[in-house]
């Protein structure tokens, strides 16, 4: 499976944030996105689920258009019904997925996916703790098998165990799924993604990893970001 | 103390002005022509500073007349014979209420939090340049509209004179005591409700002895003016001298307090929408049964009970006991019976804006923005124009019935009066009764559609378009204008039926045509 982005170029007024983007993701790898405060990672994951329209540029899909049915999306700051409990909220999205969700498991077996206790469940969203409402999200935005994930820096407030799981996690989904992940915590993106991608100059640009070793990995990575301040 | 008064006004006129360009990039026109420099461009700041302190000042002294208009108008009106000394009475009385209650120097504010702890500001100082400012501005808009209330009046200068030192010299007071009683006990008394509730209640009662005759004579007022000023001079001087106010500062702001301060606009705003307590456990005999978004519907409403259905129940009860009470008039006095049946058959336009008092509309939307959609408009399904019009479908019929309860009351109530007072026919019954339900399912239509086509809110629940409150404004004015309105209540409500029809289906078209698109989160 291979998303590919052909010139896209999103501009906020008369800042430009993105500018003539060709770049591909594939399947089978986690792909990590890192960038300056302000770079445009959320930009471009807005630009790619349709929140925001953009000046030009396609997605494709295999070939075909990418639509926003085939992207799950956690963003940043998590947002749930707050109204719902964890199963009500859990429960309705099902519901209304039947179709696309290929093993029916069990609420408790969902919950166990993002460690979430059973009294938890029972209690309001409102009530969760930024990370639980994460994990909620996290869930929401997995389980009905979208093609594309887009997570946007979705590890940083859980804690350590829980982020251990949900590395796994997004390990054991990546060879059925392209997964862009973004994130300012380099050491957490060369543990967990395949692939670094960063976003300096308004654009998307492969960090090639061959022989180097995590050092000079890391460095590379760095002066690449840096260059963004000194251009 | 100077230096930090200018900077302070001068934070406050830049925020202000900032605010004013924001508003104005809103604005249909001038949001294709201002960009995003107009934030940097000198002459545009300039002129945006002088017009928002021409506007501060005309409002500072608009709101302080009107207080005084206010006043003056309602002693007139009530005590014609008696006025002058009634306009006296209720002043004076009403500035030892503020004296008590409107505090300044331990009101909580970010200003004063950031100030102090963020940019270091000297508390001494900051606390007394505030104190200053308030006290000079105050004395120049209540020496306008003392001089100009009282030459109106043909009041001798010294009354006015006498008022403005009273005015001007008990706020020292009040502010000092309010000091010393938080320093010693460690709270702001007022924050005590049965403490606020004893004083008010008491100086209320004083305030209304002009009913029973009863004045403070101008000679009394005089004699403590003078002991005022005495005791004025002295807690300023307590004031100017403290220098303690970075630890009661510190003490009254502690972060949880500043963060979710209870008089904040955004916390009340958005803590009337909220889930109660209450609604948190739900009756799942009323779930049975359903599933995807019908069940999140119920639950929804459900969980909203207290601010939807039993404020509608409440409504309907109170609606019941006023037309009980009418019933009663009618059957017992033949002037009430006449008056009631000439409301009904000429001037049904006041029941449009009872019903617009009654609808629950806009604080549904609020809630459904606030607790649900503010966050459900994140995810692609939910955005599926199949899936926000299935909803929108099933809330109309909810929030239609929710307000369907007061609008029966209504409309039966005015069908029972109408015969009780032995002036009807069955035209008149049939259509004053399907006016206002139709009236009410208007209501329902019209906020929820402006919901979906404006969507208005930010996730403060601060509402970021004008369109939207240029909208519930005419909605306002239009119902209210409706009560000058006098009509055969037959042609009124059939007109109005025409119209709500007319209305809902070209409101629904829009909604269906358009919502896909505007009901997004900016």
């Amino acid at each position: 499976m291979k998303l590919e982005i052909s010139n896209l170029t999103k501009n906020y007024g008369e800042k430009e944030v993105l500018d003539n983007i060709n770049f591909s993701f594939e399947s089978g790898k986690i792909y990590g996105l890192l960038g300056r405060n302000g770079a445009g990672k959320t930009t471009f994951f807005n630009c790619l689920n349709e929140d925001i329209d953009i000046d030009s540029g396609k997605f494709l899909l295999d070939g075909k258009k990418l639509t926003v049915d085939e992207i799950g999306y956690a963003t940043a700051t998590p947002v749930v019904p707050e109204f719902l409990t964890g199963k009500e909220f859990l429960q309705f999205f099902l519901d209304i997925n039947e179709s696309k969700i290929d093993k029916k498991k069990s609420l408790d077996d969902y919950f166990d996916l993002v460690q979430l206790s059973k009294e938890d469940q029972d209690i309001l969203l409102k009530e969760y703790s930024h990370g639980m409402k994460n994990k909620m999200q996290i869930l929401i935005n997995i389980i009905a098998n979208p093609k594309v994930i887009l997570l946007d820096e979705p590890l940083t407030a859980l804690d350590i165990v829980v982020q251990e799981d949900m590395k796994k996690l997004l390990k054991s989904l990546k060879k059925d799924h392209i997964i862009i992940f973004s994130t300012h915590i380099l050491e957490l993106a060369i543990d967990i993604c395949d692939e670094i991608v960063v976003i300096s100059n308004k654009r998307l640009e492969l960090i090639e990893k061959k022989n180097l070793n995590t050092k000079n990995y890391k460095d590379k990575i760095i002066n690449q970001l840096k260059e963004e301040a000194n251009d | 103390m100077i230096n930090y008064l200018t900077k302070s006004l001068e934070f406050d006129i830049a925020y202000m002005v900032n605010s004013f360009l924001y508003v104005l990039r809103g604005l249909p026109i001038l949001k294709d022509l201002l960009t995003d420099d107009i934030y940097k461009s000198g002459i545009l700041k300039k002129i945006a500073n002088i017009v928002i302190i021409v506007f501060f000042i005309l409002r500072s002294l608009f709101l302080k007349f009107f207080y005084f208009f206010i006043i003056f108008v309602g002693c007139y009106e009530l005590f014609p014979n008696t006025f002058i000394k009634t306009y006296f009475h209720i002043y004076f009385i009403l500035t030892i209420i503020g004296f008590f209650i409107n505090n300044k120097l331990l009101n909580s504010s970010k200003k004063k939090y950031f100030s102090i702890n963020l940019f270091r500001v000297n508390a001494n100082k900051m606390a007394k340049a505030d104190l200053l400012w308030n006290q000079l501005s105050n004395l120049v808009l209540n020496s306008i509209c003392i001089l100009f209330f009282g030459y109106l009046i043909n009041s001798p200068i010294i009354y006015s004179l006498v008022l403005i030192l009273f005015t001007f010299f008990i706020r020292f007071i009040g502010e000092a005591l309010n000091i010393i009683f938080y320093k010693k006990y460690h709270y702001i008394w007022y924050s005590n409700t049965k403490y606020y509730i004893t004083v008010l209640v008491t100086l209320i009662a004083i305030g209304a002895l002009p009913f029973i005759g009863v004045y403070i004579s101008l000679k009394l007022i005089m004699i403590i003016t003078v002991i005022v000023i005495i005791i004025g001079i002295i807690s300023a001087n307590y004031l100017f001298k403290a220098n303690d106010y970075k630890l009661i500062y510190q003490k009254l702001f502690s972060i949880v307090n500043i963060m979710n301060p209870k008089n904040d606009k955004d916390y009340l705003r958005q803590a009337m929408v909220e889930v109660k307590e209450k609604d948190k456990k739900i009756d799942n005999k009323k779930l049975i049964g359903k599933k995807g978004y019908t069940l999140f519907n119920t639950i929804f409403f459900e969980r909203h009970k207290e601010i939807l259905i039993r404020s509608a129940k409440k409504y309907s009860l109170i609606l019941l006991g006023l037309y009980l009470l009418g019933g009663y008039l009618v059957l017992t006095d033949l002037k009430y019976s006449e008056a009631i049946s000439s409301l009904l058959h000429n001037n049904l336009g006041w029941f449009v804006v009872i019903m617009y008092f009654v609808n629950r509309g806009a604080i549904i939307t609020q809630a459904m923005f606030f607790n649900c959609d503010h966050a459900m408009l994140n995810y692609n399904f939910y955005r599926k124009p199949e899936n926000l019009l299935g909803l929108f479908k099933k809330r109309l019929l909810t929030v239609s019935k929710v307000n369907l309860l007061p609008a029966l009351v209504i409309g039966l109530g005015n069908v029972i009066l109408l015969i009780l007072s032995n002036d009807y026919n069955v035209l008149i019954i049939i259509t004053t009764f399907l006016f206002i339900i139709f009236l009410s399912v208007f209501f329902s239509v019209h906020y929820l559609v402006i919901y979906y086509l404006l969507q208005p809110f930010n996730k403060n629940l601060e509402v970021k378009k004008i369109s939207y409150s240029f909208v519930t404004l005419i909605t306002y004015m239009v119902s209210y204008m409706m009560t000058n309105v006098t009509m055969n209540s037959i042609t009124f409500s059939l007109l109005g039926l025409l119209f709500t029809a007319i209305y809902i289906i070209l409101a629904l078209y829009l909604v269906y045509r358009f919502a896909p698109k505007t009901f997004r989160l900016d």
